[in-house]
């Protein structure tokens, strides 16, 4: 059996962020500057300079783990803890300003940098860089946000990591969805089940 | 009990699994050094599918237009049609999972698509793959860097085991491209010569194309062919694109799956050994850690090249044959050890008695895996 420890999400469409228990906004006067990802960083006030060599699929990943591990300080340098991801689009986005940037022959060499963001499980790197969590990690992707498989596939996992952080980044017309669930095997008080009828639930409260 | 029930490699040195063994014991590559290949400006040695041959072959077994697929499409078609005629499963029962390893499936298309927009997606190739084999379930795509074909398996493997599906058909697919030789290039980590695993000399990985397919079957018997015992995956927490210095991930991904077994059974360990210096280093820390160092250890990269989403499946693919032929095969390009560890890489095929081998591989975003196989009975 898989649980809910908690949840955080990212919705571009309203421009909120949060977790369970908590929902802050991104107003038009903070996105004058920055964009939305970074917007949020500032507000949260996070100070982890690689944030910003991310591409954004990362930035989402690293921003949704910070809400919701800042609640679980005792989740931090899990061995056990893993993270699993999914999403429709891969590294699509990131890919094309790539091949835009080799398309010009004298630019077919570009930073080192630029490539690695390239593959979509850069996005579990870096959270298992930034909380020391040295489970599992896996990047899969599905055509549409499938919550029987991630259900399916967490709790199988679970069965060899203590506790999974695991969840759905994409872009949908450009605008970022993303839920992150923190899942544990051991049930609390008022804890869920992560299966596919909750999962689903809190998906479509966010952002249907 | 999971069972390998068939299995396919489309690759420059073959067109079924079994040629493709012969011809890897023969000593064979399917790496070639060019200059000006897909326009690149300098030296890539790389092992490359023939265009025509992949064309030909595909219209005699697939019975359809070459023109209305990709390259990639064509390679994963053919071998999954190969694995499922050999298998005789269902591939039209729900009770029949379809995976699909790729790292950057049809990417090539970034570049001049002459396709709909949707086949940029890797969930399109995986969903055109069930479509053709009337498979009825949403195919599930793992994209796990160079990991993901190993990922693949120790998945399918979770999802008969729970009960879920009974047998699972496990593709993965990775080409060259432009995109790829650019990345790998800025990176510093291709070798303009074939590449020479754990060797002193070593310059770099080359890449190269397959398609290569296994088809798991839940089985109370032990299997004619190979069977799967265990998996593990785990990460680094170092760096997104630099192995750990200690080898940690590919360490306890090892320690998880042979805690308790008797090593002693284990014929070889068939690594990553792409033949950069930090992936070849790295590896020789965990098997020094694991305390294998008098095991044979072998790498594939020397006959293939680093093929990417389909490594893990291509590489199960020939060690399994090589078990069950008693053999455990050199390492192609390897002469004289160049890692810190002392470690024991094969330089001639040897024989063996021993039952089981361990497949370990690591890839970007700090990601390792480890599997252990046993031989059909």
């Amino acid at each position: 059996m898989a649980y809910i420890v908690d949840y955080s999400y990212i919705n571009q469409s309203n421009l909120s962020f949060g977790t369970s228990s908590f929902k802050s906004e991104i107003t038009e006067n903070d996105l004058v500057e920055n964009n939305f990802l970074t917007a949020i960083y500032r507000k949260q006030n996070y100070s982890y300079p690689k944030f910003f060599k991310m591409d954004n699929l990362s930035k989402i990943g690293f921003l949704n783990a910070e809400l919701l591990l800042s609640h679980f300080p005792e989740v931090e340098n899990r061995k056990n803890a893993g993270v699993i991801c999914f999403n429709r689009i891969s590294s699509l986005t990131t890919d094309k300003n790539f091949e835009n940037t080799i398309i010009d022959s004298n630019n077919y060499y570009p930073s080192p940098a630029l490539f690695v963001y390239t593959l979509p499980n850069i996005e579990t790197g870096e959270i298992c860089i930034r909380h020391k969590f040295m489970g599992e990690s896996s990047f899969y992707v599905t055509e549409h946000f499938n919550s029987k498989y991630i259900a399916d596939i967490v709790e199988d996992s679970l069965k060899f990591n203590d506790i999974i952080l695991s969840g759905w980044s994409d872009f949908v017309n450009s605008q970022i969805k993303s839920l992150m669930f923190l899942v544990s095997k051991d049930k609390s008080e008022d804890s869920e089940l992560f299966d596919s009828q909750n999962i689903e639930k809190i998906f479509k409260s966010l952002f249907l | 009990m999971i069972n390998i029930l068939s299995d396919s490699l489309i690759t420059p040195l073959g067109f079924c699994s079994e040629e493709n063994y012969q011809n890897v014991k023969l000593g064979k590559t399917g790496i070639k050094t060019y200059s000006g290949i897909l326009g690149v400006d300098k030296q890539v040695s790389c092992s490359k599918i023939d265009d025509i041959l992949l064309d030909s072959e595909f219209e005699k077994q697939i019975n359809q237009n070459s023109v209305k697929y990709t390259r990639l499409e064509k390679a994963a078609l053919l071998s999954v049609k190969q694995a499922v005629d050999k298998s005789e499963i269902d591939v039209t029962s729900c009770r029949t999972a379809f995976f699909f390893s790729s790292t950057k499936g049809n990417v090539e298309l970034l570049e001049k698509n002459s396709f709909e927009e949707d086949r940029l997606y890797l969930w399109h190739t995986a969903k055109m793959i069930t479509d053709f084999f009337k498979n009825p379930n949403i195919p599930i795509v793992v994209s796990n860097a160079c990991i993901s074909g190993i990922c693949s398996i120790i998945s399918a493997s979770r999802a008969i085991e729970s009960g879920r599906f009974d047998n699972a058909v496990i593709v993965g697919a990775d080409l060259l491209s432009k995109f790829t030789i650019s990345g790998f290039s800025c990176l510093k980590a291709l070798s303009p010569e074939p590449c020479k695993p754990f060797d002193k000399d070593r310059k770099g990985l080359n890449l190269g194309e397959a398609a290569a397919t296994m088809i798991l079957s839940r089985g109370d018997v032990n299997s004619k062919y190979t069977s799967f015992l265990a998996g593990s995956i785990r990460n680094d927490a170092n760096h997104i694109s630099g192995p750990s210095r200690t080898a940690e991930g590919a360490y306890n991904a090892l320690t998880d799956i042979l805690t308790g077994f008797d090593t002693e059974q284990i014929a070889f360990v068939s690594t990553h050994g792409t033949a950069t210096f930090f992936n070849d280093e790295m590896e020789s820390i965990a098997i020094d850690r694991m305390k294998l160092n008098n095991k044979p250890i072998n790498a594939f990269k020397g006959y293939y090249g680093h093929t990417l989403g389909a490594a893990g499946i291509l590489e199960a693919v020939i060690a399994s044959h090589s078990i069950n032929d008693n053999t455990v095969l050199k390492t192609r390009g390897f002469e004289n050890l160049g890692v810190s560890r002392e470690i024991n890489p094969t330089r001639e095929n040897l024989v063996t008695d021993k039952p089981y081998f361990v497949k370990l591989i690591s890839g970007f975003g700090g990601t390792n895996a480890a599997a252990i196989f046993k031989k059909g009975e």
